[in-house]
């Protein structure tokens, strides 16, 4: 048997299950049997009932036919149409239906045949029509129902064949039921036969598990007992560890107070409690902490005295109980409660020494666990407590200590800092000292330095007033001196003279021969003295430049004729043979002042007469230089010559060959001094050659044209200055108030005209002729005065008397035209006084008195033109308005001679430029005027080399800044003092090309057709443009090409972009990227190992070289670069 | 001072150390004043317990380091922000509106130091709204210098002083706007130090390498003799574009000078000059 209750159970179970199943199944298959029996009845039923139609059917019909027959009512025959249809489709469906039924189906053939046949005779031979005979009627009849006979026989037979079929099926159905009732009887049987065997078992089973729960019920009791105990041990132990914990890891006295309580009153949950610790010195009890008690109620309690008090000295744990609800509240942030409640007290001792006392409120009772665990707690807080107080102690003592040392170290640091300081600060003071010293050193020197060269000056000036006035003196001694004699030496001379000439002439008749004689000797002893003196004043007057020249076109036959005329007397007297000649090519006239000019050739021949015998020769040439640009005029004699040595003394003053020939041919002696100074003053020269006793050659050069500046007395006037003071200050002068001018109200930047003219009506006259041309007026009716106000003022013209008080107009014009400031100033000269020296004066005109309106007019065109001429012609090419006006005014301001015209477009300015010479250009940039636009004009004035200034308004970039620089090196950008760099700009510009115009402007080196750098791709990189600007045109003009970069990192770029680059110039010092770095990259990171690169250094260190060779350089040459050196270097590194 | 029984380097130990200097690294103090030169020189040997001229050439020509240290002592290094701040006011007055007229503004400041007149010259250009387009090159002989400057960095206890100077230059701004505090340093602004390169650059061997419209040379040239201040005068003069401006420090002049007549006093007092063509 099987034991076990669950298997038996399990296997009784599935018996059971097994026979359900079996019986159902069963069930199901009978039930499915009959079911299908049920269908195969229904379905013979159903054959049975298709019989009957087709038999009701065929009847219809026959009857139909009938009453046709007799009533040939048509729709007797309804019958028969419908059925003629309706058969043959029942007929189709019951041989359906028999189909599984062999013999049938040939019953149901045959039938059909039949039916056919009878339906096709009923159609054709058999068809009824109402008005047949009857015998046919009848025939058809009978043939009819012959064939109805068959059929209803066929008809029958298939219906017992079919209802034989049905009782036969019937009883299958009937078997099947039996079977299934039985196999239901014997399943529920069995089944209930295992049921009640497992119930049984099952009430075994229960009935024993009882008892056992009965018995473990009580032994579970037991358990539960022991382990509640367990569990309040372990709560207290617990509580114990918890609290035991909370005190570990305790930095002061007062946290563990806090821990204690919170603690206590945590693991008890008891709403509040405080602790007290003792106070020993006061034998009191404090307050360290609570749990919701308000900070009110934090006391200090006598040991002893009241509840705690007593309570701390009872050693154990007390409660006080019903404690009222007005006698506490425990407090949280949310309110208060109050209640009834207990008070648990547990003094802490240690030692027999109170250490603390814990209060603990609780609203309900007080458990014994709580009090147990309290209990038990006691030691271990009371040892706490203690630990924690000592270890308090030793931490204030450790925190103390830890403070000094810190304190020691802060000193310590604050030494050093302090002696950093110190030092720092004597260091500084020392560099300090040093510059100061230095400094000082420095000045002391400069003052040295200033003082010695003040000395110095001070020297030099007193030696040079002392000079000035030992020269005025000489020079006044010299002339007082000149003058002196002259009139001295004349004077009595004069009486001597006429004597001499009287005694000679003998009207007395009373002198003999001798004494004739004599006479005419003191007679011609005279002239010759009146000769010397006549000629040293001569000389004197020639040496110091008071000689007028009157330069004017002199014919040369004209002088020869002359001196023919007046030597051929002398010449036939003396016997000697005189020729006049006259080369090839000898001009017409020449420009010179004839009568010096004579005066040399007379003097030269007249020494020929003198020191040539009777029956010699005396010639006189007139020829061409070698060179064709003199004339030479040359005096030859057969006489008796110079030896060599003394030709060169013979021009000196007082000499002569021989000390005795002037005592013996007379003369003075000073004709030939005399003539070599003329013939300079001329522009020629003298020259002699000679030969003792053969004769001599005198030539003299004269030039075609006289070019000497000496026209005019400039010596005479450099004296007056000398001896009257050129500065004239304010104080000296009187300004005039007689005649009304506009000194009072000058407008700056109009045109002023000064007038210095001591006839006060004639002064007026002008005054307002010049207003009335639309000038502002200045009078001056003294010379000085004038001088002044044309300082002062600066007028735009001058209009000059010659004849003034104080001061001549010939001394103010001379101080205007050695005036910086005034010399450019057109003066015009109006003066009664006829001098001929205007011709040669620096004036724009001479006027004689007295002038009409005509000749006025006239004057004053001139100086407008000339005051328009003398300004430099700026063109302005802006489109928008560019304050000219301003622009005009500061010229005036800072008295630069500009005139500024502007145009808006560039086809404007072109047209300009082509009609009219300007000296500048200035290009405003903006909005339709942009680099391009510049570059055409620049284009346009490229033949021209007008200079041009850009304008900018606004920030550009450095490649656009480098675009512009090629076009102008002047670029300004507006900004408040704009105008004023443009002028100053302007001025210097203009300055400079006055002072270069005479220079040839070739620095650039000759290119040399050199096939190793010709189409060469050289890279210059240099932020320095003039360097930039300077290689680029060099090597350009020797035909290579040039790309160039501003800057380290630029030049990356450019090379990135031409690979094909043959040679680097590399400058050092740059912003971004140095020249170091960018060799290194080029080396490096473009791994261009072979490409030349020449570095260009401004630095001359030792090191430095070896610097740029260690970056990657090939070669090295130093700034400002020498450009034959460096297309030599540059040969050698592009030379294959 | 100095080592007791030290003695003082014999004019011949003099002209030995130049020599040597010279032909070892290249530096050129022959043209220094003499006697502060010498003083730099004690000083040195007294730092570095050098006892003997003979000894401080050995040292010197067989050491790189001690050669840099002694370049370091000799060069006087002292400067401060807004140094003499009525020089500054007048460039900010003076030249600084002409400046404005030049789309690029190229500026030398020569023997910089460790960069604090570059910065206030720098926060003046920013103020003008020409720092932008200026371009500064700040040299000086002394690389130890040069390193300094790079960094911007300035001891804070100087800037109340400094504050003080700028001030006084007719400030717009306040000065704390250029600096950012970091502890015991402050660290001038980056976009003031912008446009600023530093670079090694000898004034009396080196060459021009620019053109430029305004160098600064202050208290540079006290320590040169007087032929050597000719010389880079003549070096500065090449330097200027036409009409360009100098600024020398206020206790130098162009006085004596051959190119006295080149320039045009701008503002005497302050040493302000302008190149005149
Ligand atoms: C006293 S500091 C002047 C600093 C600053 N310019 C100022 O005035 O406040 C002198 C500077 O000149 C530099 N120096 C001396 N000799 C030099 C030379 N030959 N070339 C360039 N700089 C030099 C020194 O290195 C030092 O930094």
């Amino acid at each position: 048997m099987i034991r076990s209750l669950p298997l038996r159970l399990y296997s009784g179970l599935g018996i059971a299950v097994l026979l359900v199943f079996l019986v159902g199944f069963i069930t199901i298959d009978s039930l499915e049997k009959q079911a299908k029996e049920a269908d195969m009845v229904r379905h013979t039923h159903q054959a049975i009932s298709y019989v009957r139609d087709v038999r009701f059917s065929i009847m219809q019909i026959r009857g139909g036919r009938r009453a046709y027959w007799v009533t040939a009512a048509p729709q007797d025959m309804d019958a028969y149409e419908k059925g003629a249809s309706y058969i043959p489709n029942r007929m189709t469906q019951l041989r359906e239906m028999v189909r599984d039924n062999a013999p049938q189906v040939k019953n149901v053939l045959l039938l059909d045949s039949m039916v056919t046949d009878l339906l096709r005779y009923w159609r054709t031979t058999g068809a009824i029509q109402p008005d047949m005979p009857v015998a046919i009627f009848r025939s058809i009849i009978l043939e009819e129902e012959k064939k109805l006979g068959f059929i209803t026989k066929q008809l029958e037979k298939i219906k017992i064949e079919e209802e034989d079929l049905l009782i036969k099926r019937e009883a299958v159905v009937v078997g099947y039921n039996e079977r299934t009732k039985l196999i239901l009887y014997i399943g529920i049987s069995v089944l209930m036969i295992v049921v009640l065997l497992l119930i049984n078992a099952v009430i075994q089973t229960l009935k024993s598990r009882y008892k056992a729960g009965l018995r473990l019920q009580s032994t579970l009791e037991e358990t539960e007992k022991a382990s509640k105990l367990a569990q309040e041990k372990n709560w207290v132990l617990e509580g114990m560890s918890y609290i035991n914990n909370r005190l570990q890891v305790v930095d002061s006295s007062s946290e563990l107070a806090n821990r204690i309580i919170t603690a206590l009153v945590q693991y008890l949950e008891v709403p509040a409690g405080v602790i007290y610790f003792v106070d020993r010195e006061n034998e009191k009890l404090v307050t360290s902490a609570s749990v919701a008690v308000s900070a009110a109620s934090r006391k200090t309690f006598v040991i002893g005295e009241g509840i705690v008090g007593n309570a701390a000295m009872a050693k154990t744990v007390s409660i006080i109980r019903n404690i009222p609800p007005d006698y506490w509240k425990v407090e949280s942030s949310l309110g208060q409660v109050t209640g009834n409640g207990e008070i648990a007290y547990v003094p802490l001792w240690m030692n027999e020494e109170l250490k603390g006392l814990i209060e603990l409120g609780c609203f309900s009772t007080f458990s014994e666990l709580q009090i147990s665990l309290l209990k038990s707690c006691t030691d271990i807080l009371s040892a706490a407590i203690n630990s924690y107080q000592s270890r308090d102690k030793i931490n204030e003592l450790l925190d103390e200590l830890q403070e000094q040392k810190e304190a020691l170290l802060e000193q310590q640091e604050e030494l050093r800092q302090t002696n950093d300081e110190l030092s720092r600060q004597t260091e500084e003071l020392q560099a300090s000292e040093e510059e100061l010293k230095t400094q000082e050193e420095e000045l002391k020197q400069i003052n040295l330095e200033l003082k010695e060269r003040n000395d110095a000056i001070e020297n030099a000036r007193h030696a040079l007033t002392l000079k000035a006035k030992e020269l005025e003196n000489t020079s006044r001694y010299k002339s007082e001196f000149l003058a002196n004699m002259s009139h001295e030496l004349r004077t009595p001379l004069n009486s001597v003279l006429i004597l001499a000439k009287l005694l000679a002439d003998n009207n007395a008749q009373n002198l003999n021969a001798k004494q004739i004689e004599y006479a005419n000797i003191i007679y011609k002893s005279g002239n010759d003295l009146l000769q010397l003196i006549n000629d040293i004043l001569d000389l004197s007057k020639i040496e110091s430049g008071k000689v007028d020249l009157l330069i004017e076109d002199v014919s040369v036959e004209s002088v020869a004729q002359d001196i023919t005329q007046l030597f051929s007397v002398v010449a036939a007297e003396k016997r000697i043979n005189f020729t006049v000649e006259a080369g090839a090519g000898v001009p017409s006239t020449i420009q010179t002042d004839k009568q010096r000019l004579q005066q040399v050739i007379k003097n030269l021949l007249s020494n020929a007469f003198k020191f040539t015998p009777a029956e010699g020769n005396i010639g006189l040439a007139f020829r061409l230089s070698p060179g064709k640009e003199k004339l030479l005029i040359s005096v030859s004699d057969t006489g008796i010559g110079i030896p060599p040595e003394k030709q060169q003394l013979i021009f000196e003053a007082f000499q002569q060959a021989d000390g005795s020939t002037s005592r013996k041919y007379g003369g003075t002696g000073l004709g030939l001094s005399i003539s070599l100074e003329l013939m300079k003053l001329l522009g020629g020269n003298i020259s002699v050659q000679s030969e003792a006793n053969k004769g001599s050659v005198f030539t003299l050069e004269v030039p075609f044209v006289f070019e000497g500046t000496a026209s005019i007395d400039n010596k005479e006037y450099a004296d007056e200055f000398l001896l009257k003071d050129p500065i004239l200050s304010a104080e000296q002068v009187r300004e005039q108030t007689v005649v009304a001018d506009d000194r009072a109200q000058l407008k700056k930047g109009e045109r002023l005209m000064l007038i210095i003219e001591d006839d006060v009506n004639f002064a007026t006259i002008i005054r307002d002729y010049a207003r009335h041309k639309g000038y502002q007026v200045i009078i001056a009716l003294e010379g000085d005065e004038g001088l002044h106000y044309a300082r002062k003022y600066k007028p735009n013209a001058i209009i000059l008397d010659i004849q003034l008080p104080v001061m001549d107009g010939w001394t103010i014009l001379k101080h205007i035209r050695s005036d910086e400031a005034l010399r450019h100033t057109p003066v015009h000269i109006i003066s009664a006084f006829d001098d001929s020296r205007f011709k040669q004066a620096d004036v724009m005109a001479y006027l004689k008195k007295p002038i009409d309106t005509d000749t006025l007019e006239r004057a004053f065109g001139m100086l407008g033109d000339h005051i328009r001429k003398g300004l430099k012609q700026v063109l302005i090419i802006s489109a928008v308005h560019f304050e000219e006006d301003h622009l005009h005014q500061l010229a005036t301001e800072k008295e630069y001679k500009l005139h500024f015209e502007q145009v808006t477009t560039i086809q404007e300015a072109a047209a300009c430029i082509d009609k009219q010479p300007y000296d500048c250009v200035i290009i405003h940039i903006g909005a339709s005027i942009q680099l391009q636009e510049a570059k055409h004009i620049h284009q346009h004035l490229s033949d021209k080399k007008l200079p041009i200034i850009i304008h900018l308004d606004e920030d550009i970039t450095a490649t656009d800044e480098m675009e512009f620089r090629k076009i102008s090196g002047i670029i300004i950008r507006s900004a408040v003092t704009a105008n004023n760099r443009l002028l100053d700009e302007l001025e210097l510009f203009l300055h400079k090309m006055e002072g270069a115009e005479t220079k040839t402007s070739g620095q650039l080196l000759t290119p040399v057709s050199d096939h190793s750098l010709i189409n060469k791709k050289i890279l210059v990189v240099d932020d320095d443009m003039r360097n930039v600007f300077a290689l680029s045109a060099v090597l350009e003009s020797n035909k290579m090409q040039v790309l160039a970069a501003g800057d380290g990192r630029e030049s990356l770029e450019q090379l990135k972009k031409h690979p094909d680059t043959d040679l680097v110039l590399m400058d050092i010092m740059m912003p971004e990227m140095d020249g170091y770095e960018a060799m290194q990259r080029i080396r490096k990171d473009l791994k261009m190992a072979h490409l030349p690169i020449i570095a260009l250094t401004a630095k001359a260190m030792a090191g430095d070289r070896d610097k740029c060779i260690a970056a990657g350089a090939s070669d090295y040459i130093t700034k400002p670069v020498e450009m034959q050196k460096l297309l030599s270097l540059m040969r050698v590194w592009l030379t294959k | 001072m100095g080592i007791p029984g030290r003695p003082e380097l014999a004019a011949h130990e003099f002209e030995q150390l130049l020599h040597m200097l010279y032909h070892v690294y290249g530096y050129d103090f022959s043209g220094y004043s003499k006697s502060s030169l010498l003083r730099r020189i004690h000083k040195f040997m007294d730092d570095k317990q050098v006892s003997n001229g003979k000894q401080l050439i050995q040292l010197l020509a067989g050491d790189v380091v001690a050669f840099n240290g002694f370049l370091e002592t000799i060069t006087v290094n002292v400067t401060e922000m807004f140094r003499d701040p009525l020089f500054y006011k007048s460039l900010r007055e003076k030249v600084l509106p002409v400046l404005a007229t030049y789309p690029q503004i190229n500026i030398w400041h020569a023997g910089c130091s460790t960069g604090e007149e570059v910065f206030s010259l720098c926060i003046l250009l920013f103020e003008a709204g020409l720092l932008h387009r200026t371009r500064i090159y700040a040299t000086d002989i002394n690389a130890a210098n040069l390193e300094k400057a790079r960094t911007g960095v300035l001891p804070m206890h100087h800037m109340r002083e400094y504050t003080v100077n700028y001030r006084q230059t007719g400030a717009v701004n306040d000065f704390s706007d250029y600096y950012t505090a970091l502890y015991d340093h402050v660290l001038i602004n980056k976009e003031i130090r912008e446009r600023v390169v530093f670079l090694q650059h000898n004034l009396v061997t080196d060459r021009s390498f620019n053109e430029f419209q305004l160098i600064l040379c202050r208290n540079v040239m006290i320590y040169f003799n007087k032929q050597l201040q000719g010389k880079v005068l003549r070096l500065f003069y090449e330097s200027l574009s036409s009409l360009g401006f100098l600024g020398l420090g206020m206790k130098e002049s162009l006085l004596f000078s051959e190119q006295k007549s080149k320039f045009t006093a701008v503002d005497p007092t302050v040493k302000l000059f302008r190149k005149k063509n």
